[in-house]
């Protein structure tokens, strides 16, 4: 195994293989412990991790069914699920990585522990929890309001990539500004406020006019959940507004934004609070 | 091993460069276990951190081929909310040691802490005395070539103090300590040679009184 020589850090001579061994451990440790400081010891936690989803799309089914709305071809509770679940793990994951230097501050007095493996800790267990939510939630609507196939599951396997990678890079990028921004939770508060309602949770891009979807449009999380409720059409034609192109490129600069700001201030942001 | 080369740290306060370290090379003499001297504000915590990994220098490097112990002190390092078990497990996969290796650990520091019932409740419950125990048999748990010691010994009721330095002492047979600590009968004890942190400069003392009166003056 060709063997690189890494001089990490400005300290330790290490191999690569060495500092990826590291990266794991770290990683797994820091996994470990969000589960435990998130899904604790009682039972309720893990339930309301599936009640949470199926709670949301039940009230919001029995909004339209009193409206007297009408979703089109999908089914109503399905139609929900691929807006809900989408949507409420970017946000999830966004909110919580964007807090995690604070929370992790005590943790960071062992060399090992680095901001990023924070980050990726917490963003593969919402990923490991939304896929198995998704999972159950759709096993159980499926039960409940038969007549919906996937006909496109690749698709849907691609945008959740791509909503995993936005909010991966997202998360970072507000992870180093709450370093530097203190009240930056108030602000990201307030445009999820909005982006929950402008990100086609509970409508689609086809209920509004030219204009207003146009630069709804913009929105990558639309993109996303447009992409995997197109997924369940037959039809291979997608709207004019959905471009996969657009999706891809917002998720890979985000990422690239991230890694790049973390990269020059990974030095800063260890620091003490004295020489701050 | 653990060298210094070149090293430059300063705090920026308001427009004024507070140095620590102004291009320093030094190198900690191979089995020796060194106390650092300075006074309060010159610096020492962060040349500590820095040897630890945690902060780094402005301009120059820290190389070691020693493996170094996270900076001891009394209660960082654990989270509030995690109960002391749960805090130990998280530092062992920290440093990728299997089940077995961990279970002996969170064995040998629940033994020797001795806080009964406690080591299953949040550590934000616990007195600093406890804290500080169980931060002190976490770290003798592990086998580094340097520990870093940041004012922390001395923790504990008479007993705890006498089992503590047993320990302490037969850690100190296999690996050397960098130690920072105002008391200078600790000092005398446990280190062999001293380093003076002045106005960013290091000044190495091959003997311990000497190192405390150029410290005092």
């Amino acid at each position: 195994m060709a063997i690189i020589l890494l001089k990490l850090n400005k300290f330790m001579h290490r191999t690569f293989s060495e500092a990826l061994i590291e990266r794991k451990a770290v990683i797994w440790a820091l996994f470990n412990r969000e589960i435990t400081t998130r899904l604790g010891d009682s039972y309720f936690s893990y339930t309301w991790l599936i009640v949470e989803p199926l709670f949301f799309i039940g009230m919001f089914a029995s909004m339209f069914y009193f409206l007297g709305r009408n979703t089109g071809e999908m089914p109503i509770l399905l139609f929900l699920l691929t807006g809900i679940v989408p949507f409420f793990y970017f946000r999830k994951t966004i909110q919580s990585c964007a807090n995690v230097i604070s929370s992790n501050k005590s943790l960071l007095s062992y060399r090992q522990v680095k901001i990023i493996d924070a980050v990726m800790a917490r963003v593969i267990l919402e990923s490991t929890i939304s896929i198995m939510t998704a999972i159950i939630c759709s096993l159980i609507i499926i039960y409940l309001d038969q007549g919906s196939r996937v006909y496109f599951p690749l698709q849907i396997i691609l945008a959740v990539s791509m909503l995993a990678i936005l909010s991966l890079g997202i998360g970072l990028i507000l992870a180093i500004l709450s370093y530097y921004y203190i009240d930056l939770n108030k602000f990201t508060g307030v445009v999820f406020r909005v982006m929950f309602f402008t990100s086609g949770v509970f409508f689609s891009l086809s209920d509004f006019p030219k204009q207003i979807a146009y630069y709804i449009s913009f929105n990558p999380a639309l993109q996303a959940i447009e992409f995997i409720r197109a997924s369940f059409h037959q039809q291979t034609t997608l709207s004019p507004y959905l471009s996969l192109y657009y999706l891809e490129s917002f998720s890979i600069i985000s990422l690239a934004l991230g890694l790049a700001m973390y990269y020059t201030q990974r030095n800063n942001l260890l620091m003490n609070d004295r020489s701050r | 091993m653990i060298k210094l080369i070149n090293v430059t740290k300063y705090y920026r306060i308001k427009d004024h460069k507070h140095y620590i370290l102004k291009d320093v090379s030094f190198t900690f003499p191979k089995g020796k276990s060194v106390g650092i001297f300075g006074s309060n504000g010159a610096g020492k915590s962060t040349f500590l951190r820095m040897l630890g990994g945690l902060e780094y220098p402005n301009s120059g490097k820290i190389v070691s081929t020693s493996s170094i112990s996270w900076p001891v002190g009394l209660s960082a390092g654990f989270q509030g909310s995690l109960t002391a078990r749960q805090n130990i497990k998280f530092v062992c996969q920290i440093h990728n040691k299997n089940r077995v290796e961990t279970k002996q650990i969170i064995d040998f520091v629940s033994d020797f802490a001795e806080i009964g019932k406690f080591f299953d409740m949040p550590i934000k419950t616990y007195s600093s005395g406890m804290k500080g125990k169980i931060n002190f048999g976490l770290s003798m748990a592990f086998d580094f070539d340097y520990f870093l010691i940041d004012e922390v010994t001395g923790v504990g009721d008479p007993s705890f103090k006498a089992k503590s330095k047993k320990l302490f002492d037969k850690k100190k047979e296999e690996s050397n300590i960098i130690m920072v600590s105002h008391s200078m009968t600790e000092m005398k004890k446990n280190v062999d040679i001293g380093v003076v942190l002045k106005d960013g400069q290091i000044n190495i003392y091959e003997n311990i009184d000497e190192a405390i009166e150029v410290y005092k003056s």
